[in-house]
């Protein structure tokens, strides 16, 4: 008799993580692989950390940065912020994902991938497409030159995520 | 100190440079790109909302050399960049470099719009004023029909940590060379010399603006990255009636070095 119990988990799991003051230390995961998404993020509880992306982009805005993982043979097409600035907040948000140091945003032959929002209060997508299994920073800061007062809260979600399927138990009798 | 040239830096030389020597020498084929990937002698490139190519004819004079390399930015994009990057550099506490460029296809770009079009990086951003990898940033922007070359210097002077002085460039190509020194206290110091080959005189200098002696770079520790051509623009360089959008930059001959002047 076999006893096999099979958990999938599937859809998408919204985690809340206030982003707390960072440093580059130790920043949060995000963890594409398992179709996580983020809510209750605000760059306003940030600070600038890194004053210069991509190798040449002056940045004086703040961010707030995570560590992501791309599987080899990942699925996610892309990374979606959705902007929930609210009150006095102005959020023209921005992404970067890049290899490297986390402070310096990114070496000076570019960041891996980069999206901006068009303008305050829209939303952005980062595209994954061609971006190759790895290691990665994921700085979500606000459109370069606009101040360093312009920030606010927002949500990332992943398209295509990878299904996570999970072998919680298994036995032979 | 002895002088010497970087031996690093030889291939960065022969990047652009190389060029030059092979068009003087014989009738040479430019490469498809300017990094190595490209038959070019980079380390790499950057190339976000924009292009670069290698186009038939340098900017040397007398004797044109071969090529040049055409940086252009042709969208809307926060992050758009048209550059070349040398990575051969290791933390210079000395370091030299010098360009030629023909920005004559930018026009009324306006003091408040700029892009960069050269930068020394160091390996890590030092400062939480100014959280910048940039030991120098280059920018050009414009002053009535002429455009004017900028000098922004990581410093650590207690406030934002960042030093600043311009100057105009010349109509058609201009021959730009900077000295960047590392030091801590008073001991840094940041050169300049445009269409100046008197190594003794330079046409002026972070310290000269800012009436010291010299300031303090320590933090940044050295140079190990150097980026030519456009990144970095502002919204007004991309919209409205300044727009430089598909306006191509001219770069060629680019040399660097820890010690001796380069000249002309």
């Amino acid at each position: 008799m076999r006893n096999l119990l099979l958990t999938a988990c599937a859809g998408m799991l919204l985690f809340s993580a206030a982003a707390s003051a960072q440093t580059c230390t130790a920043p949060p995961p995000f963890d594409l692989n398992a179709n996580q998404g983020l809510s209750g993020q605000d760059t306003c509880s940030g600070s600038n950390i890194a004053g210069t992306l991509c190798g040449g982009v002056s940045a004086p805005e703040k961010d707030i940065f995570y560590s992501v993982t791309l599987a080899p043979g990942y699925t996610a097409t892309s990374i979606d912020l959705t902007n929930a600035q609210s009150g006095a907040e102005v959020f023209q948000p921005a992404m970067v994902l890049y290899t490297g140091a986390c402070a310096n945003g990114g070496p000076a032959s570019g960041c891996t991938a980069t999206a901006f929002a068009a303008s305050n209060g829209a939303n952005t997508s980062l595209s994954l497409s061609g971006v190759p299994a790895g290691s990665y920073f994921l700085d979500v800061t606000s459109f370069p030159g606009v101040g360093a007062g312009n920030c606010g809260a927002y949500n990332l979600a992943i398209t295509g995520g990878t299904l996570p399927v999970k072998l919680q138990k298994f036995s032979v009798n | 100190m002895k002088s010497f040239q970087m031996k690093a830096l030889a291939l960065a030389t022969l990047g652009l440079g190389g060029l030059v020597m092979a068009g003087s020498a014989f009738a040479a084929t430019c490469p498809t790109g300017v990094a190595q990937a490209d038959g070019g002698a980079w380390s790499g490139k950057n190339v976000v909302a924009g292009t670069m190519t290698v186009v038939n004819g340098g900017l040397e004079s007398p004797t044109p050399s071969s090529c040049a390399m055409s940086s252009t930015i042709t969208s809307f994009n926060p992050f758009a960049a048209a550059a070349a990057v040398d990575n051969s550099p290791q933390n210079e506490v000395t370091y030299r470099a010098q360009f030629l460029i023909n920005a004559g296809a930018i026009v009324n770009l306006g003091p408040f719009n700029s892009v960069q079009i050269f930068g020394a990086n160091a390996a890590n951003s030092a400062s939480t004023n100014n959280p910048t990898t940039q030991i120098l940033k280059m920018t050009l922007s414009g002053s009535g029909a002429n455009n004017t070359v900028n000098f922004i210097a990581a410093c650590s002077n207690g406030s934002n940590d960042r030093c600043s002085t311009s100057a105009p460039l010349a109509a058609g190509v201009n021959r730009i060379e900077i000295q960047i020194i590392m030091g801590s206290g008073t001991g840094a110091q940041l050169n300049y010399w445009i269409n100046n080959t008197n190594s003794a005189s330079p046409t002026g200098s972070i310290q000269a603006a800012l009436g010291v002696a010299g300031f303090d770079n320590s933090a940044w520790v050295g140079v190990k990255a150097a980026v030519l051509g456009l990144i970095n623009p502002t919204n007004g360089f991309m919209t409205g009636g300044s727009s430089q959008l598909n306006h191509a930059v001219l770069f060629d001959a680019f040399d660097s070095r820890r010690q001796t002047f380069i000249g002309g």
